[in-house]
């Protein structure tokens, strides 16, 4: 019999004091792999993105770094405390072996080796759960989120070594230095460790009102400087990014100084009244000052969660929920361009058909195909104009124009409000028109648009000759193909069809960009009456393109059954024909996709975290349950009754608590007040700010989530209370 | 049997402990006494007075501030740590007040502990601890666990756990403090069976006259200091108890006048 047998038998039979660091190191390699798998999900779509500015993409770019940083260095602290509070356990052990002469280097290779094989089985059996657990998650995530988006749970090797490699380095160091740390210490002291008693604290009130600079400095900030750096025209993306890593680090250590100075000094000096007060002042002081770590990282933690969640599901009602509802049409397949063949034209309407089937297959029923006419004109301004309302023209002579009849405008404005009920007000009226007057149909993300001198050749009250669009090279290649003229185009092929005057422009959140391939293009749709319409039509009927706006509901979603039908009809693609799909389909669902895949990824992070923490909280608390034990029935001694010490320990327990959460939410208003700042009105999404006001959807998310985080927290603190209290014996204490 | 030959020699031990908030306590101060080889030793004083102390550091167990620790001949307070744990393995062995026993090892196992961190174990050593088990009568519960035991079989234990590796000398702490009377004399008449058939030097630090009157030689400690010393000599246990409550009384009298003066 050797000492290392021995000791394994030790081992064998104390499992379940290994068995809880082992679960411990599990769940962190759990949340820290899941979370890495998640954000690993975000990186392909964020660099895909073609419709984010650079300053938003850069932004998300790094808050996406930066929340793997604050991942891997939280379960890394996480870690480190399990660790240690494991190492409390078996301290007397330790103290033994080094009274009975087991040497140095026999102490360090244990401690060593300890945390090495338990750190090494809790990845392993972490990683079992990351894949078994990290699916499943995912599902119900998507469940709760209400994500129709298929996401697939992966986890790479490489991001496995990855993981396994840094987890592997910070076993290493945890476990040199605690092995160095108890292999230094003499056996009395480590004894003397394992019941080193709570330490009163009494800091001076000047202490606690520095200990609220920092965070007040960080809050400052957050509320002046900050959101001027991304949305002005002498911001940087770079400079918001450090001042939001300096804002951070504010907050962490103004919420670490409040915890260890700050709150022990106000309560100090509240009034006493009882001895109730003067016990609970002095405990709650002390239990402050011992879990200062730890109520730090719960604020922080819960801050993180919130200011997350309230961002997301934020931007997630302004940019889909909204901006969903208002969007119609995204997909609008043209027709072949004319003279049209008999050929061409079947073609066209079975690549229609087959589309609607495919759409309704998929789960879009009903589609709505709304049939349109539209003709491709240049205008060109009537430099003789006199009317009192045409500005100076600063702008172009000739541009493109699309010309709708006023009826088909009105049948497709009709369908897509039965697709899109609610919208009405969103999509807007078309006010009246006369014979020769026609108006503009724009989209309002930018409401300035309409203001600007320079507005791309549309001026109100101008006069416009229409003449058939023969500067675009495509279109004109396919008139040359349908026998139209080659080489220069004559005098009568560029004559004027018609003169029209523009009444008025007119906005909707509706995006009528009826031009393939385009997104949110404002100035495309010139509405013109029928009998314009019919006169323009019959002199140059050629030009009249027939398109069909399919409307049906979640488009958002439909990008794969589009890509798969036009894929399929590209097949049999014919050189006269052109069908062609709006990207806003595409466009939207990446960001669709982006935003749901930043709630999952936090939320299981978030929710991960909040489990971890209880847990820390709990044990840490258990640690002391012995002296916290002794110390009641001494007060009991002293004459204290039982329901009074009950409440003791009841108040205590939420005094704890509530300073994390009320830290939180104050974080979490300030973090919504930089991000409304943040948003101005030269900012796209506050030019739907007539429509969907922004600060009311974001205190409404703000509330909910803190209501359901709070409720969260406090339903598992009061479990954790109430297991203290059985742990401490005051369930059997009853008083009459 | 009485040895002229000191075991243990002190001179001039200080022991300063700094608390929290940077106060001084002086445990020791300037303490000087000799243990002879194969003596049964006893130490007592009031609370504070420095005993538990004294023998945390005769131990090795604390380093001392200042003074010198003579034992078996070599001067441990300058002992490097490497040849400190072949001190503690071979030389000492401590009993503690709460036994310290291991709960998931057997009796059997907890007394081989010592000797398995010293090398391997050998059948000899275990018939060493078959026979020590037999000597204090726990032969038949060598198989059972700690918490299976009684307060004084617990003891019983430690104290063989602590000679198991053939320690000269036994050091314990309070050893019958949690133990009722019936159970301190088992244990105390162990600690005389073995110095006197194994010959083994005894150090216990006790509150209690009736296991301090045990012993052959009695030092009272007070504030860190020598105060008195009593020989048993040929005096018999019950008479000698006698003496140690009138020196415990003038001691403690002593106490009272210090602090009423100081007050």
């Amino acid at each position: 019999m050797t000492f290392w047998s021995l000791y394994r038998r030790y081992v064998r039979r104390r499992w379940r004091s290994y068995l809880g660091y082992t679960l411990t190191s599990a769940g962190l390699t759990l949340l820290m792999l899941s979370g890495l798998a998640f954000f690993s999900l975000l990186q392909a779509p964020l660099e895909e993105q073609t419709g984010w500015s650079t300053s938003l993409k850069e932004s998300s770019e790094f808050m996406l770094q930066v929340v793997t940083v604050l991942l891997l260095s939280s379960s890394y602290i996480l870690l480190i405390y399990f660790h240690r509070l494991f190492l409390q356990e078996h301290t007397r052990f330790l103290g033994l072996l080094n009274t009975f002469g087991l040497s140095r280097r026999k102490r360090f290779s244990l401690i060593l080796g300890e945390s090495f094989l338990l750190g090494w089985i809790g990845y392993f059996a972490g990683t079992v759960l990351t894949l078994f657990l990290g699916p499943l998650i995912l599902l119900a995530l998507q469940a709760w989120f209400k994500i129709r988006v298929g996401f697939v749970f992966t986890l790479s090797i490489t991001l496995w070594l990855k993981a396994f490699i840094a987890f592997s380095a910070l076993l290493l160091s945890e476990g040199l230095t605690v092995a160095t740390l108890f292999t230094r210490r003499w056996p009395k002291m480590m004894f003397q460790a394992v019941s080193i008693p709570e330490k009163g604290f009494r800091p001076s009130l000047w202490l606690g009102l520095i200990a609220i600079v920092p965070l007040v400095l960080g809050y400052i900030l957050a509320l002046t400087v900050h959101p001027g750096l991304l949305n002005s025209s002498n911001g940087s993306t770079v400079a918001w990014m450090i001042v939001s890593v300096v804002i951070i680090a504010l907050d962490i250590i103004g919420t670490y100084a409040l915890n260890a100075y700050g709150l022990a000094a106000f309560l100090r000096h509240f009034r006493i009244h009882s001895g109730l007060s003067l016990v609970l002042r002095g405990r709650v002081s002390a239990r402050l000052r011992s879990m200062v770590g730890m109520n730090t990282i719960i604020a922080i933690f819960l801050s993180i969660l919130l200011v997350a969640m309230v961002t997301l599901s934020t931007i997630k009602t302004i940019v889909f929920e909204q901006g969903m509802l208002t969007e119609p049409y995204p997909l609008v397949m043209n027709s072949v361009f004319p003279p049209v063949t008999h050929e061409a034209s079947t073609f066209y309407q079975q690549a229609v058909q087959k589309m609607t089937d495919s759409l309704e297959r998929d789960g879009f029923a009903p589609v709505t195909a709304t049939s349109l006419r539209i003709f491709a004109a240049e205008i060109e301004k009537v430099p003789s104009d006199t009317s009192d309302t045409v500005e100076e023209d600063h702008t172009r002579q000739v541009v493109d124009a699309y010309l709708i009849p006023r009826s088909d405008f009105l049948r497709w404005r009709e369908a897509y409000l039965k697709t899109h009920p609610g919208t009405a007000s969103a999509v807007g009226e078309l006010p009246e028109q006369g014979t020769g007057e026609a108006i503009i149909w724009m989209h309002f993300y930018n409401r300035e648009f309409i203001n600007m001198e320079e507005n791309f050749g549309y001026t109100i009250g101008q006069s416009y000759v229409v003449r058939p669009n023969l500067t675009k090279p495509d279109i004109r290649q396919r008139w040359k193909t349908q026998g139209g003229t080659q080489g220069a185009v004559s005098d009568a092929e560029n004559a004027p069809l018609a003169t029209i005057k523009l009444k008025g422009l007119q906005g909707s959140y509706a995006n009528l960009d009826l031009r393939s391939g385009y997104a949110m293009s404002p100035f495309s749709t010139m509405i013109i009456g029928d009998d314009d319409f019919e006169r323009i039509a019959d002199r140059a009927p050629e030009w009249v393109i027939e398109k069909t706006a399919l409307s049906y509901p979640h488009w958002e979603l439909s990008k794969p059954t589009i890509v798969r039908v036009m894929d399929e009809l590209n097949k049999d693609f014919k050189e006269d024909i052109w069908i062609g799909t709006s990207g806003l389909a595409l466009y939207f669902l990446e960001q669709y996709q982006m935003v749901s895949m930043y709630e999952l990824g936090i939320g299981i992070v978030a929710l991960l975290y909040l489990v971890s923490v209880m847990l820390i909280v709990f044990l840490k608390s258990r640690e002391r349950i012995e002296e916290d034990r002794r110390a009641l029935y001494q007060l009991h001694r002293l004459g204290m009754s039982w329901q009074e010490i009950k409440k003791i320990v009841r108040r205590e327990w939420y005094g704890l608590v509530l300073p994390p959460l009320i830290l939180s939410i104050l974080n979490v208003v300030v973090a919504a007040l930089d991000l409304l700042s943040t948003l101005n009105p030269t900012n796209t999404m506050t030019a739907l700010n007539e429509v969907m006001p922004i600060d009311s959807i974001l205190w409404k998310n703000m509330f909910i989530w803190t209501v359901v985080v709070i409720a969260v927290v406090l339903l598992m603190f009061t479990i954790g209370e109430k297991l203290r209290e059985k742990m401490l014996g005051l369930k059997e204490h009853r008083e009459g | 049997m009485l040895n002229e030959e000191p075991i243990i020699q002190v001179e001039g031990l200080q022991k300063i402990y700094e608390s929290a908030g940077g106060v001084h306590h002086q445990a020791l101060r300037g303490l000087k006494l000799d243990v002879m080889k194969g003596t049964f030793t006893a130490i007592m004083g009031p609370s504070g007075s420095g005993k538990t102390t004294f023998l945390n550091l005769i131990a090795g167990l604390d380093r001392p501030s200042a003074g010198s620790i003579t034992i078996a001949g070599e001067r441990i307070d300058q002992m490097p740590e490497g040849m400190m744990s072949i001190f503690r393995r071979r030389v000492v062995g401590f009993v503690f007040q709460d036994y310290n026993l291991l709960d998931p090892l057997t009796v059997y196992e907890n007394i081989m502990l010592p000797i398995a961190i010293d090398r391997r174990v050998t059948r000899k050593d275990s018939e060493w601890i078959i026979d020590l088990l037999k000597r204090v009568g726990l032969e038949e519960k060598k198989d059972r666990f700690p918490y299976e035991l009684s307060g004084g079989e617990q003891q019983r234990v430690a104290i063989l756990r602590a000679i198991a590796s053939n320690a000269q000398i036994i050091l314990a702490d309070e050893p019958t403090g949690n133990l009722d009377s019936a159970s301190s004399r088992v244990v105390l008449e162990t600690f005389s069976m073995l110095q006197k058939i194994y010959g083994k030097t005894i150090v216990i630090v006790t509150h209690d006259p009736f296991a301090a009157s045990y012993a052959e030689r009695l030092f009272f400690l007070k504030d860190g200091a020598r105060f008195a010393e009593l020989h048993r000599g040929t005096l018999s246990r019950e008479v000698f108890y006698q003496h140690i409550l009138e020196t415990l009384s003038t001691l403690e009298m002593s106490v009272h006048v210090q602090s009423h003066q100081e007050g």
